[in-house]
């Protein structure tokens, strides 16, 4: 041993004589609670995730309160896993292995029991109930409200004056890796944090994104990862009872580590409106982050070699194990997701989430729990129980592995469905079963958890077998290399004495890298984004009014942004689906940005003009009544007891929902000079679902859209498409027009004008055509051009089947005449001279006028509509206004008008 | 910027790992604190398993 080693000062405390007298104090009241409340916490947290994951296949699983919906319970779950479990275990783990590090006790009893209070009763238990309360913040890893954020950063303070000002009096050439980890993470996270946290509330959309995207890597890769690979550096040591490997390249790793992980933010946002150089820059640190951890799980299992019956016999240990080969696994699976070919096909899709949990699980809670069992081992008097720890060792592996596995096939079929022009309901149908799997797996992922605290508080109260023979043995090495060592020590002789010790980690590491990543990720992109949105802003932008502005923050409270992205990336397959890609300009107002990180539902940032009020009102009310096939949540309590009654918050969401993408759309092609002209090409293709049309307004063609493609042209109906189209009607427009077409869906309620009955209707191809390319504008019906087209031929053969159109009735030429002249004088400033549904005042008019020429009501319908008007139209009832006879003459002279679009046909 | 992040952490890497590995005594220093922790480790070990 060399002079350089702390000596043990006389202000340590002694449990009793010999030995222990050179040791300092274990806080081992503050191990159990926090390892307990660890536990516990973990349980909650996999319980909330087991809750989420059954909404997926059973929605309105536990009712339509506010304060379980999936949201608020999603938002919950992680942060759960991140503060309460994984949190709690690490910091148990800090009063066990510093005072081991550095031979001093941790600086103060009481700071301790203020840490264990402010973190599980200022942070963790009142952040859930803010959240459950509806008190949050839309930003992954982040959800917790600001308040919380305050207590957060304040318990890491002072766990840096408790854990990290005793490793800072080791000389930095004495100080294990663990103690690297320790210090460097906790630096870093303290700096990080509050950056994470609260700049996107200040930087707006895609500046404040980039920020978030550090947070996002940072809370993983500077928290979560410093302090598991402290764990799983000690834990293997400690069980095999021979040193690491190689200490060199763990300092190689952690060094590494600290320098790349934090390069690794904006990999969460390839593709997107941040500039190039920040994404290219991301994604090569990702390749080499691979390499890094490559070098250090290489030397984790070499630390491992000869030990395999311990692996095989130590419960700990072999959860270290897995943890450690999960940690290899996540970290190359990482590397080449963020590679754009592999992201572009894979983001937002489950694949992501599965990888999350392979991280979240199979690497950080296995490491911390195989730490928390070894950690437990060493209380006094208390003993894991081995039999249910092994339980709890399976049972997390084959969840997880399940899970794992899963995800990652369910995010590949997403992945081919999204780039593929399959309707986006497609993609929520095809997951049924692997959500359901997900939900299974999660079961025994929740049984290990409960064994595993089964474990700690069943253990024997016995000794562990003496192992002093090979003990000593080490520590004949440990006496040979210590003499050797003087020889080494002489190199370093002449070093400044500033940099031999541990607070040059928390500079350079913890401060230092920090600052790199702060610029070169978040500044620098920041600067560059600012000259571009001066640069390419058109003059009518305009912030959102109140109203939106506090839909907006409903929107972000109830999480609509973890299943509904914001950001239209740069891909073909987006561009295609949703219209234009993000523009930077456009998210200057939004602070913070909702762009989101997953996508079940589809993307909203074109949502405006898409749909119409009656619908989000419906589809939120309830949403299968507008799309039957739906998995979102209902969101009842924005309303006062019907779709057709929002409350005031659902009258914001709504008007924030209507915002989305119309600055976008009042700019035109100059909102498009960021879009390079490939890209242009692909917007014009004319796919997206986006329904305006874009060429001449459909009133100069009587509302007929004539570049919608015709989708049945022979006008017969084929018995075999028709009813292949009664299966796309039920799974896409039964919602609103009712299992049997009779506009009794569900949705009904809530929609003005109400939806057509299509029993009640003949339609010709073309206005069907129309309707379905289209849409209803100033109705709830939206367009349907994400269906495969063979779809929507055999729903027009299905709706023709419906109702087969009226033989001309022969009038009279007297009543022709007086039909005429009654249609002259009431009908033909809307409904043009012809009939046509072009008159003078049609183009003022939504929904558009009928054109008697292409749909063909029948009788009892016409008569029933020129008696009451339509509601929701500007059709009037005209009972009162023209005698029964002046009206059924109406009525027989508007059946007479239909001749199957050809007049219109023949007109274009 | 890639370019210069690239060159650092190759030239940091290689620069450390070519000095680790022609100097043996170097080796030695940087792997000392493995054996330092399993000798406390087993100080503390050795207290816990008095204190059963």
């Amino acid at each position: 041993m060399n002079d350089r080693q702390s000596p043990v000062s006389n202000q340590h405390v002694s449990y009793e004589r010999g030995i222990s007298s050179e040791l300092p104090r274990i806080d081992y009241d503050l191990i159990r609670c926090h390892g307990h409340a660890a536990v516990v916490t973990v349980l909650i947290s996999a319980l909330l995730g087991i809750l989420v994951a059954t909404k997926f296949n059973f929605p309105t699983f536990l009712g339509g309160h506010a304060w379980e919906t999936w949201g608020r319970l999603r938002y919950n779950h992680t942060q759960g896993i991140f503060f309460g479990w994984l949190g709690n275990a690490f910091i148990a783990f800090c009063y066990f292995v510093v005072p081991r590090l550095t031979n001093r006790p941790v600086t103060s009893r009481k700071l301790g029991w203020a840490i264990f209070w402010l973190w599980n009763f200022a942070v963790v238990l009142p952040g859930w109930i803010l959240v459950c309360a509806g008190f949050s913040q839309p930003l992954e890893w982040a959800e917790f409200p600001i308040i919380v954020d305050v207590f957060v950063i304040l318990a890491f303070l002072l766990m840096l004056v408790q854990f990290v000002k005793p490793l800072f009096s080791v000389p930095a050439g004495d100080l294990y890796v663990s103690g690297w980890y320790i210090t460097g993470g906790l630096v870093f996270t303290t700096l990080a944090y509050p950056i994470g946290n609260l700049v996107p509330e200040f930087a707006a959309g895609a500046k404040g994104a980039a920020f978030s995207g550090l947070w996002i890597h940072d809370a993983v890769g500077l928290f979560v990862t410093p302090l598991a690979l402290a764990m799983a550096y000690y834990v293997i040591p400690s069980v095999t009872k021979r040193p690491i490997y190689s200490h060199f390249i763990s300092m190689m790793g952690f060094w590494l580590l600290f320098f790349i992980y934090p390069l690794n933010g904006t990999h969460h946002y390839v593709y997107s409106a941040i500039p190039m150089s920040a994404q290219r820059g991301a994604i090569i640190a990702s390749v080499y982050l691979g390499l890094t951890v490559v070098l250090v799980v290489t030397n984790l299992l070499l630390s491992l070699r000869g030990s395999s019956d311990k692996v095989g016999g130590n419960v700990p240990l072999r959860f270290v194990w897995f943890g450690v080969v999960a940690y290899l696994l996540v970290s190359l699976q990482g590397s080449i997701q963020a590679l754009m070919p592999v992201n572009r096909f894979i983001h937002f899709s489950d694949w992501v989430i599965g990888h999350s949990h392979l991280a979240m699980i199979g690497f950080a809670s296995f490491i911390a729990a195989g730490a928390l069992a070894h950690v437990w081992s060493s209380l006094p008097g208390v003993r894991y129980n081995a039999r249910a720890m092994n339980w709890s060792y399976w049972l997390l592996a084959i969840g997880l592995s399940l899970m794992v596995i899963d995800l990652t096939a369910a995010g590949l079929v997403e992945g081919q469905l999204w780039v593929s022009r399959a309707p986006w309901i497609d993609s929520v149908r095809a997951m049924y079963p692997y959500w359901l799997t997900r939900v299974i797996s999660g079961i025994p992922i929740i049984a290990g958890f409960l064994l595993f605290w089964t474990g700690l508080l069943t253990g024997p109260r016995n000794a562990i077998p003496s192992q002093s023979a090979s003990v000593r043995r080490n520590s004949e090495r440990v006496s040979d290399d210590g003499e050797k060592r003087g020889g080494a020590q002489e190199i370093f002789h002449g070093t400044p004495s500033i940099l031999g010790y541990a607070f040059v980690i928390a500079f350079v590491a913890g401060f230092g890298f920090f600052v790199i990543s702060f610029v070169v990720l978040g500044i620098i992109p920041a600067r560059q984004l600012q000259a571009e949105i001066d640069r390419t802003v058109p003059h009518s932008m305009q912030p959102l009014t109140p109203a939106e502005a506090r839909g907006r923050v409903v929107y972000g409270r109830e999480g609509c942004a973890y299943c509904h992205t914001e950001q239209v990336r740069v891909i073909a397959a987006d561009v295609l689906r949703f219209g234009a890609p993000t523009a930077p300009w456009e998210t200057q107002y939004d602070y913070p940005h909702l762009w989101g990180t997953r996508r079940i539902g589809p993307d909203l940032s074109r949502e405006h003009g898409l749909r119409t009020d009656d619908w989000h009102f419906a589809h939120l009310f309830d949403p299968r009544s507008t799309v039957p096939d739906s998995i979102m949540p209902p969101y009842p309590w924005l309303f006062n007891g019907s779709s057709a009654k929002p409350n005031q918050d659902g009258l914001d969401l709504v008007a924030y929902l209507r915002s989305l993408g119309r600055e976008r759309e009042l700019a035109g092609d100059s909102g498009n000079e960021q879009v390079d002209h490939g890209m242009a090409m692909e917007m014009s293709s004319g796919y997206s679902a986006h329904g305006i049309p874009d060429t001449r307004p459909l009133i100069d063609t009587g509302g007929i859209n004539p570049d919608a493609p015709v989708f049945k042209t022979t006008g017969e109906i084929e018995a075999t498409q028709a009813q292949r189209g009664r299966d796309v009607f039920q799974h896409n427009c039964s919602g609103c027009h009712g299992v049997n077409a009779d506009d009794h869906g569900i949705a009904r309620p809530g929609l003005l004008p109400l939806p057509a009955n299509l029993m009640r209707h003949h339609y010709s191809d073309a206005d069907l055509a129309t309707i379905l390319w289209d849409g209803v504008y100033g109705s709830a019906m939206p367009p349907w051009r994400q269906l495969d087209k063979s779809d929507l031929a055999a729903v027009t053969a299905y709706v023709q089947s419906l109702q087969a159109p009226f033989a001309r009735e022969p009038m009279a030429p007297q009543e022709l005449d007086a039909a005429s002249k009654l249609f002259a004088s009431n009908c033909v400033s809307c409904h043009g001279a012809q009939g046509a549904g072009d008159g003078p005042a049609a183009g003022g008019l939504k929904p558009s006028p009928v054109n008697f020429h292409v749909r063909q009501p029948t009788p009892d319908r016409a008569r029933s509509v020129i008696e009451r008007g339509i509601p929701g139209s500007s059709m009037p009832a005209w009972k009162g206004q023209l005698s029964d006879d002046d009206r059924n003459l109406l009525a027989r002279y508007v059946l007479s008008l239909y001749d199957n679009g050809h007049k219109e046909v023949q007109g274009q | 910027m890639i370019d210069i992040i690239v060159g650092v952490i190759s030239a940091v890497s290689f620069g450390i790992l070519i000095f680790w590995a022609i100097r043996p005594s170097a080796r030695k220093w940087f792997e000392f604190p493995k054996y330092k922790m399993l000798e406390d480790e087993e100080r503390f070990s050795a207290l816990d398993r008095r204190r059963d």
